[in-house]
């Protein structure tokens, strides 16, 4: 079985690591607290707001979409195990040793595969040569330059 | 209907069907607003190609408050999510992507998935960045269209670039819990409707007479195979 970072491959990042922040006892308390409130959220921190509602989470926007995303990883993780265990009702019922082979082998799919397939991020955009030539000419100064962004 | 009816169908659908006409209107305006500076100019002005998102209150006020009218996302919008995929992976890295699939899709509970493009980004470092945005700023790519820099981009991003080839798949309610960065102002949606229709519908003169050639020999009685 190969290793862990062999398996891992380009996707080396951290695994989401959340900590616990700051706890508003009351909607009051986080209002009168203005916006520095939330600056009291540390890095990968989540808040607790208890209000008469209920209790509520707050966290990063880039941490949310993190944890959504993980939680994609579920539905492929879940069809991996179905197949391993319909491969062990099988071998339940004929315990013959193709049906063993095929239970073993299919543990092992999932076994061998303890980091589902990811990307880190999107490619880099790329010219032909043609467009390169033609854009050779161009006086235009990207070093001197100032893009405007473009205000909402 | 009759053969005949047909063939004038196929006549009167010629020149709409897989017209570019629309990417080439967009070629030639930005051809006549001068060199990369002044195009830069022009299309990272506020409301050019993109905008605030458009929100569904915002939208209510103005009088398109029937429950047909609600949403949570509009075409062509900008959203960061972790839970998309292309060829099988799952994009992490907090990548950028625009809504291929029309508004009135996007309404929760009316389909499971949708198709998003990716957004490729452009920065100053990069090799052949200034190349890069000359040629992205003239429109002249059939599967990329230019977008500016974005609010919460890094510093180096000098210009994003919605990909066209390659489609990445999401499961709705997922997409409704990205994270919304910007909408298309009304000129950028039109322009990624160009786009969207010139990649699903483009077409090699070549071919509508290699189709019209085979058609014609079956009329006069030679077999397809």
């Amino acid at each position: 079985m190969p290793e862990l970072s062999e398996v891992k491959g380009r996707t080396e990042r951290e695994p989401l690591a959340l900590v616990a922040g700051p706890v508003w006892s009351s909607f009051e308390q986080f209002r009168k607290g203005g916006s520095s409130v939330l600056e009291e959220i540390p890095e990968h921190g989540v808040g607790t707001l208890r209000g008469k509602t209920g209790t509520f989470r707050v966290m990063r926007e880039d941490d949310f979409q993190q944890l959504l995303g993980l939680a994609t990883d579920i539905h492929r993780l879940r069809k991996g195990l179905r197949f391993v265990l319909q491969a062990a009702k099988v071998v339940a019922k004929h315990p013959d040793d193709e049906h063993v082979q095929l239970l073993i082998e299919s543990a092992s799919m999932v076994a061998g595969s303890p980091v589902l397939p990811e990307r880190e991020g999107h490619e880099a955009f790329a010219l032909t040569r043609e467009e390169e030539a033609e854009e050779a000419a161009d006086d235009f100064d990207l070093k001197t330059a100032e893009i405007p962004r473009p205000p909402l | 209907m009759t053969h005949a009816g047909l063939a004038e169908l196929e006549r009167k659908l010629r020149g709409l069907s897989h017209s570019d006409e629309a990417i080439q209107e967009v070629q030639r305006f930005s051809h006549g607003l001068g060199g990369t500076k002044e195009r830069l100019a022009t299309w990272n002005t506020a409301h050019a190609i993109v905008r605030r998102p458009i929100e569904c209150g915002q939208a209510a006020a103005l009088g398109f408050n029937t429950a047909d009218d609600a949403f949570t996302l509009l075409q062509g919008d900008v959203v960061r999510t972790e839970s998309g995929f292309f060829l099988g992976e799952r994009v992490t890295g907090r990548p950028k992507y625009a809504v291929l699939n029309s508004s009135c899709d996007l309404v929760p509970g009316r389909s499971s998935y949708a198709a998003l493009l990716r957004i490729l980004e452009l920065r100053s470092e990069e090799e052949r960045a200034k190349e890069k945005l000359g040629t992205l700023l003239k429109f002249t790519r059939r599967d990329s269209m230019y977008l500016p820099v974005l609010p919460d981009d890094d510093h180096d991003v000098i210009g994003n670039v919605i990909q066209f080839d390659g489609i990445c798949q999401i499961r709705s309610a997922e997409l409704l819990l990205s994270h919304r960065l910007v909408s298309l102002s009304l000129v950028g949606w039109r322009i990624f409707a160009s786009f969207a229709r010139t990649v699903i519908a483009r077409a090699n003169p070549r071919e509508a007479e290699l189709r019209q050639a085979v058609e014609e020999i079956g009329a006069h009685g030679t077999k397809d195979e």
